[in-house]
This record gives C-alpha cells, sequence and structure tokens, in this order.
C-alpha cells in the first residue's frame, strides 16, 4: 500500500499545510513594519522550496509548470493574482526558451510549423494579457478555476496520436511548406508528415494565446493536441514545436505584464529558479518512475485548485 | 546553398543564440537576486514594505508606491529591485534577439512568406517590449 503511494505526496501535503498556516497569513494579518521585516526572508525560501515541488511534478505528469504554479499559489499565497500570472508566464517562458534549442537541433521542433501559427498566437496573447489586467480579478479567479476543469477533462478524454495520417495537406500548408522528415529513434525510421486544417488551426492558437495571455498558464496544455490531432503533426513533433510556440506566445504576453508592474522579482525569481531546479531533479527521477501514477496525482492537484479558485471567485469581498 | 540548408542554418542560429541567452539569463537573476535579497545596493522599495503590498493589484501598487516602470527603469540603476527585474526583462527579451538572429537566413533563401512573418513578429514584439500595443488602461 505505501509503496503505491507516490513518494512526492507528503511534500505536497507538508507544503500546503505551511502555506495554509504561518505563510498563509495576510501580510496585514502579520502586522505593520518590524515584524513583516523580519520574517520576510522566509517568502523566497518558501516560493523557491514549492516551485522546486511544482517544476518536480511537472516534468513528471508531462505538462506546463505554469499552469501547477498559478492555481496553486493562487489559492494558497496571499499574493494578487497579477503578480501571480506574470510569474506563471515567465516561469513558462524560462522554461521553453531552455528547451527549445536542443528540440531544434534534434529536429524534434520545427521552426517552419511554429512560425506562423505563433504570430497569431503572440497577437492575441497581448489581448488576453491586457483583458485578464483589466478584469475583477474574482471574475479571473473563477474563470481560472473553470478553465482548470477543462484542462482536468482534456487530461482524461484526450487521446494522442503517435503518428496521425494526414491524407492531403491543406494549401494553406503547402503554400508555407510546413512539412519535413524527421528520424524516429526507437524504430530507426525517417518519418515523412506533413499538416491539414490549417485554417482552423490558426483560429484555435489565436484563443489558445489570448487564454494564455489571460491566465498566465502557459499553453502547452492545449497547443500539444491541437498540433497533433487537429493539425496531424507527428507527436513528438507537437511536443518540441509546443515549447518553440510557447517562448513566443509567452515573450508578448510577459512584456504586458511587465509594462504594467505584474513581475516582482521577489517573488518571480525564486519560482522560476526553483522551477528550473525541479524539472532537473525531476528528469533524473522520470525514468525510474510510472507517469501514469503522477498524471493521477497532477489531475487531484489541479481539480483540488480549480475548487479552490471557484470558490474564491464567487466569495463576496 | 539551397533552400532547405539556409532554412536548416536559421533553424540553428536560432536555436545557438537562445541557449547562450537563456543561460547568461539564468545566471543574471541568480546574481541580481543575491543582491536584491542582501540589500546591497539599497532596492527602490524596502522588501518589507513590498510584502504589505503585495495584495494590492498591480495598478494600485505602482499607484502607492512610484515604482518605475519601461524606460523610466533606466533611471534606477542602482537600486538592486530594478536590477533583478532588467534581468527578467532581458529574459523576455531572448525570442526577439532569437528572431532578429534568423531573419537573414530566410532573406538569403528569397522566402518572402516566412520573411514577413519574422518581421511581422519581430514589429508584434517591439510594440508590446514598448508598451505601445496597449488596448486602454487597466
Amino acid at each position: 500500500m505505501i509503496k503505491k503511494f507516490p513518494y512526492y505526496s507528503p511534500m505536497m501535503i507538508i507544503f500546503l499545510f505551511i502555506a495554509n498556516t504561518s505563510f498563509g497569513q495576510h501580510p496585514s494579518e502579520i502586522g505593520d513594519g518590524v515584524l513583516s521585516n523580519d520574517i520576510w526572508w522566509q517568502w523566497p525560501i518558501v516560493l523557491f522550496s514549492f516551485s522546486i515541488f511544482v517544476g518536480f511534478m511537472a516534468t513528471l505528469s508531462g505538462i506546463g509548470g505554469a499552469i501547477i504554479y498559478v492555481p496553486f499559489v493562487s489559492s494558497i499565497f496571499p499574493l494578487h493574482l497579477d503578480y501571480i500570472r506574470g510569474t506563471g508566464l515567465v516561469i513558462a517562458l524560462t522554461g521553453a526558451l531552455y528547451a527549445s534549442p536542443d528540440l531544434l537541433k534534434n529536429g524534434l521542433a520545427n521552426l517552419r510549423l511554429a512560425l506562423p501559427f505563433a504570430l497569431i498566437a503572440s497577437i492575441s496573447a497581448l489581448f488576453g494579457a491586457h483583458f485578464g489586467l483589466s478584469l475583477d480579478p474574482k471574475i479571473v479567479q473563477l474563470s481560472l478555476g473553470i478553465l482548470l476543469l477543462f484542462i482536468v477533462s482534456l487530461m482524461l478524454i484526450s487521446k494522442k496520436s503517435e503518428f496521425p495520417v494526414v491524407e492531403k495537406s491543406d494549401r494553406l500548408s503547402e503554400f508555407l511548406k510546413i512539412g519535413g522528415v524527421y528520424h524516429e529513434k526507437t524504430t530507426s525510421e525517417d518519418i515523412s508528415w506533413k499538416i491539414h486544417r490549417s485554417p482552423f488551426g490558426l483560429i484555435l492558437f489565436f484563443i489558445i494565446g489570448f487564454l494564455a495571455g489571460m491566465f498566465g498558464i502557459g499553453a502547452g496544455w492545449a497547443n500539444i493536441p491541437v498540433l497533433n490531432l487537429v493539425l496531424g503533426t507527428p507527436l513528438k513533433i507537437a511536443i518540441g514545436t509546443s515549447k518553440l510556440i510557447l517562448s513566443v506566445t509567452d515573450t508578448s504576453a510577459a512584456w504586458v505584464y511587465l509594462n504594467s508592474g505584474s513581475i516582482l522579482p521577489l517573488v518571480t525569481i525564486p519560482s522560476v529558479l526553483g522551477m528550473i531546479i525541479g524539472t532537473k531533479l525531476g528528469v533524473k527521477v522520470l525514468l525510474k518512475t510510472n507517469p501514469a501514477k503522477v498524471k493521477w496525482v497532477v489531475i487531484i492537484l489541479l481539480l483540488l485548485s480549480s475548487i479552490v479558485s471557484i470558490i474564491k471567485g464567487l466569495q463576496v469581498r | 546553398m539551397n533552400q532547405r540548408n539556409q532554412a536548416l542554418l536559421g533553424q540553428l542560429a536560432y536555436a545557438k543564440i537562445v541557449y547562450r541567452l537563456a543561460n547568461i539569463g539564468i545566471i543574471a537573476m541568480t546574481l541580481s537576486y543575491i543582491l536584491y535579497i542582501t540589500g546591497y545596493p539599497k532596492p527602490f522599495l524596502p522588501i518589507g514594505k513590498l510584502i504589505q503590498l503585495w495584495e494590492k493589484r498591480s495598478t494600485e501598487f505602482i499607484e502607492i508606491t512610484q515604482m518605475p516602470l519601461g524606460f523610466d527603469l533606466i533611471h534606477h540603476l542602482s537600486q538592486s529591485d530594478v536590477i533583478s527585474l532588467i534581468s527578467i526583462i532581458f529574459v523576455s527579451s531572448i525570442t526577439i534577439v532569437g528572431y532578429i538572429n534568423m531573419l537573414p537566413y530566410f532573406i538569403k533563401e528569397n522566402d518572402l512568406p516566412y520573411t514577413l512573418i519574422i518581421v511581422f513578429q519581430i514589429i508584434v514584439f517591439i510594440l508590446a517590449a514598448c508598451g505601445i500595443l496597449s488596448f486602454g488602461d487597466h
């Protein structure tokens, strides 16, 4: 029984406990000046440790760190949602920047595929970021909770297709010469691929970019299914190219948050650094762990955060 | 040099510069943060005060603290919180530099659609970075 229970779950419980007790206190409850000045250093440590945990879980479950970070931190830390979303974007951006070079060098990300969709998503991310920052935070929190429920259902029902069949590429993708060949190491085969339904894909990426900018949650959860299931990109190319699109989308949205003062280095930097360390630890453990079990832990975590987000969103001031 | 090679070179040029700058960005963030939390040099806004205000939304926070934003940051380069923020701005600029770096490869290739996509993307980035693409006050 004990063996079946993932060993990182107690870590989560400890974090939740700590965050909900002493650290979860509102700064105004802590007191003015002296006391809060004395204990400020605890915040970066908690955020840093929490982000290590998030990065670790995100890697093992194969979803982006920001999607766990934003709802969780907004549920348990007394920070305004503006700064949490800003940090979420920088987390997703840094992770994508870190991963993209290797993916491009190994041919697992495709620039010709990424550029047109990234352009559309980056424009809508600007709209989404401005819209999100202009809305009442309670509405954003409530919408985030609902979106998380949708993401959880997507994680439960969506099926991935390793090599989708594309009978005929559409005119737009032919014009843009999107397609290619990649070497599949597991079978030592050269896989030729092309895409279809590009115009529909552009519309979907507009929506994805908007949501990514509005909630600061990255967009890997949506990029991959759209690239893979709608456009017909092989799964590995979809995963790699998703990171590339993410780096472009989040760059434009991050600037909106930067220019509106919604990024606080005290919060953002320990979170980003913790996430990088957590990701590296996760990669090491990934080989020895059953990803299916981790995925269930993440689904439960997301469900809990969605419930907390909905409750917080519905609370009367 | 055929078209496929030029496109591949563009892809590799992007990967190379992003890799280098991402590593520099991480180091810059770490070092600037150490300066920030040790208080050398002094931040624009004391950390204790920041923590008391971080439950307020960003517009209100900026109004109360008068924290510099955008190009005003240049006048506060001797303050540790501004230095830390600049390290984040650096990371947020990496993709833009990557795009500028790969543009010549697509021009050489005479690939008009992609050259236009890249140019348009760079314009979107620059307008967003300058705060010009603002759709009303928050």
